[in-house]
């Protein structure tokens, strides 16, 4: 699924759930960051959730193409175990 | 601007002043701790919040700023009076920079330059400094700053915050608060609390799940990390303790949840190792203290919140204006009861009327602010503009403790100001003229404010040329403003200068004399029901002083009547009231004056005055009221006695009726006219000459 805003936050995150739940029913779960320049804790939160329910149905879950911005905030927030990074909880 | 934002931008330029009114200080009295300390927790405060909202550049500023202010206050650095210069152009950069920065826009290039140019002098200062050391990475100096003064271990910090289920309403984000520690010292490990994050089919994206658990070394007491938190302190769940407080690491685990499994987790991310906890207690507390900051934490934002609060001041008005409605009706209450006779009805109504007038004190208080810590600013643009037109003043500001509604206090602010200048561009001479007519040293002026019956006086003193009486009379006469056989006082001729387009000054400087301002300045005070007056000698120096009413909404009135009109007259003003009887009517013998205890009591027939119909009333009264340094009596019919009077505007059509400066309605439903006592008392006077 290609991430089609700019930023993405708490304002977002409702109806971000909702595209979520959709490409749940997928059994590999892509999002492509390269439109994302911002995110906040509000975002990263459901990322987290999302990959946790992507464990519990065996489902793969990856993030691709995340701009250095973006990175510099996972990194921030000590969340690169999103990215497929070390310190995987 | 968010609401979140406006709260920093309210509290950094209150921040702003601190730092401006510190230096000034210094400037004039020396370098003394405490100024030196309000200026440095004010360059910290600025540079805290701003990093609690992601705004670098002002972090990345005031850090620079704030690093040569610690070096001198460990006295590494002494702070000269070219440094305080400096610091306060940095005040100025870091208002532009902030400004910049809350209505996000790019800094332009003048900012850089300015920026740069800042940076290098600061930098320079500095012990050892060379401008070069700048390129360091922020990081890297903060911590290496500090690196020798003590072991690591000592100096690192256990944080743990969890994200209340509100947070995201605080509209701050946790990722620039964790960010900003890199400001304040280094993060060592970083460990993301993710175990109550739900899966997506039972997600609240709006509500927060988070927590962190950090590892932070820096030299930081204990107060200043909690400053990081101050914004979201009731919106997490915090406790900040020495890693090597065993027992709180202890107590933590023990009461974080299970699902949580802490000590593994903090074992696995390298926090602590295993042995530490399989360890008999080894380290046991070593300062008592210690434990109670873990405690502290949730008690202490529980005393924050009765602390202070900032309230947008349209609420309070609402307040008043209700409040005010309230006055009206319990009035009408009381009015009813005295008309039923109903002694029980009376007694209720006079209760419900002392709580009102309670209330409405207090709120009014709220209201009231202590002029000095707005007037300080003067301070600066006089030693500014002084600075500029390169004349020696000291200046001094009396009665900074008078008590004056904030609203008025903004709005006599640009008079004040553009006074101010006035005084120091054209009424104080430049040192050899001061020499000349055998002044000794700088000039001087004052602001100085006090209360005087119901008003709040303030006053501009200068003692330099004085006003050129000659100069101004003969403009008014070439203007026409005035015919060349006026029988104007010395007075009547300085208040000229308040007429549009009459600057006396010679030369226009870009500081005052362009002959807009005195008529603006005139009537920005009169709009606040005020009045201002010039007392000026050549040679000797000028005084401004103007009069304003405490308040603007509500006033403690009195109950007359002429004619067949009610009038109030504003208690504060009135002095006393005389029954007008035959021994004093013999005394006037048809003259406008009473002789009052052998004061020549200037009378004012208000029913002649405002071509009132007979009197029904048999009696005559004399109400004799006081307004600066004049005192009138004023002949009315009927006394009433005390009315709580609501201020309100009457129409435009009584623009024209001098004398009257509002109206309110009574609890009958009738209106009674306020007097405007000085207008009133400038047209008795005026008859008088």
């Amino acid at each position: 699924m290609l991430l089609d805003q700019n930023e993405l936050t708490i304002y977002d995150v409702d109806s971000f759930l909702s595209l979520l739940l959709q490409e749940f029913e997928k059994d590999e779960i892509e999002l492509d960051f390269q439109n994302v320049n911002k995110i906040d804790m509000s975002f990263i939160q459901l990322l987290v959730s999302a990959q946790k329910s992507a464990n519990t149905e065996n489902k793969s879950f990856i993030i691709t193409n995340v701009n250095e911005e973006v990175k510099k905030l996972f990194t921030t927030s000590a969340c690169t175990f999103l990215l497929g990074g070390k310190n995987e909880q | 601007m968010n609401s979140d934002v406006e709260l920093f931008y309210e509290d950094a330029k209150e921040q702003l002043l601190f730092m401006e009114n510190a230096l000034i200080t210094m400037q004039e009295n020396g370098v003394d701790e405490e100024s030196l300390g309000a200026l440095f927790r004010a360059m910290h405060t600025i540079k805290g919040t701003a990093g609690m909202f992601g705004y670098d550049e002002v972090v990345g500023f005031t850090h620079v700023a704030e690093n040569l202010l610690s070096e001198v206050r460990q006295g590494n650095v002494e702070l000269t009076p070219d440094m305080i210069d400096t610091f306060l152009e940095a005040k100025d950069h870091s208002s532009s920079l902030i400004e910049l920065s809350v209505h996000e826009e790019d800094l332009d290039d003048e900012t850089l330059k300015t920026q740069e140019h800042l940076l290098m002098v600061l930098t320079n200062m500095m012990p050892g400094g060379d401008a070069n050391s700048l390129q360091k990475d922020k990081t890297n100096d903060v911590a290496k700053e500090n690196q020798n003064e003590s072991i690591e271990e000592e100096r690192l910090w256990h944080i743990s915050f969890r994200l209340k289920q509100h947070f995201y309403t605080t509209g701050m984000d946790i990722i620039n608060t964790l960010d900003y520690f890199n400001l304040l010292g280094e993060l060592k490990n970083v460990l993301p609390i993710t175990s109550h994050v739900p899966l997506l089919k039972d997600i609240k994206p709006t509500e927060a799940y988070m927590g962190y658990e950090i590892l932070f070394l820096s030299d930081a007491p204990y107060a200043e990390i909690e400053e990081v938190f101050e914004f979201i302190m009731d919106a997490i769940e915090l406790k900040i303790f020495k890693a090597d407080d065993k027992k709180a690491l202890l107590e933590h685990i023990e009461e974080s949840s299970k699902d949580e499994e802490l000590q593994e987790k903090l074992i696995k991310s390298g926090f602590y190792k295993n042995e530490y906890f399989a360890e008999p207690k080894k380290k046991e507390a070593t300062k008592t203290e210690k434990l109670e900051h873990v405690k502290k934490v949730p008690k202490k934002v529980e005393e924050k919140k009765s602390f202070s609060l900032r309230v947008d001041s349209s609420k309070i008005d609402q307040l008043i204006n209700k409040i005010s409605e309230m006055v009206i009706a319990n009035a009408k209450i009381s009015q009813r009861a005295d008309t039923l006779n109903d002694s029980d009805m009376i007694e209720s109504a006079t209760i419900l009327s002392d709580m009102l007038e309670e209330i409405r004190s207090g709120v009014m208080n709220i209201r009231m602010v202590q002029v000095g810590d707005s007037f300080n600013k003067f301070k600066r643009i006089v030693h500014d503009v002084s600075k500029k037109v390169g004349k020696d003043i000291t200046f001094e500001i009396q009665g900074g403790e008078t008590e004056l509604d904030k609203m008025v206090v903004e709005k006599i602010s640009d008079p004040i100001m553009h006074m101010l200048r006035n005084s120091i561009d054209h009424g104080i001479e430049t040192a050899e003229d001061r020499a000349l007519s055998g002044k000794e040293g700088g000039g001087k002026v004052t602001l100085n404010t006090y209360p005087d019956s119901g008003t709040i006086v303030i006053e501009i003193e200068d003692d330099g040329k004085g006003l050129p009486r000659d100069l101004i009379l003969q403009k008014a006469i070439d203007n026409g403003i005035i015919d060349e056989n006026h029988k104007l006082s010395d007075k009547d001729i300085y208040n000229l200068i308040f007429l549009p387009g009459l600057s006396t000054a010679k030369e226009v400087s870009d500081i005052s004399g362009r002959g807009v301002g005195m008529d603006v300045v005139k009537r920005n005070i009169e709009a606040l029901r005020g009045t201002v007056d010039i007392d000026s000698t050549e040679g000797k120096g000028s005084k401004f002083t103007i009069r304003l009413p405490l308040t603007l909404a509500i006033i403690d009135g009195f109950l007359v009547q002429s004619g067949n009109t009610k009038y109030i007259i504003p208690l504060d003003m009135i002095q006393e009231c005389i029954e007008l009887d035959e021994t004093y009517k013999s005394q006037m013998k048809g003259n406008e004056y009473l002789n009052l205890r052998d004061f020549m009591l200037p009378i004012l027939d208000i029913r002649s005055y405002f071509n009132e119909t007979e009197s029904k009333s048999e009696r005559l009264n004399i109400v004799v009221v006081r307004y600066g340094d004049y005192k009138i009596g004023m002949m009315v019919d009927e006394l009433y006695g005390e009315f709580q009077t609501v201020i309100k505007p009457i129409g435009s059509i009584f623009n024209k009726v001098p004398g009257i400066s509002g109206g309110t309605i009574l609890g009958s439903g009738e209106i009674a006219l306020i007097f405007d006592i000085p207008k009133l008392m400038e047209h008795k006077i005026s008859e008088i000459n």
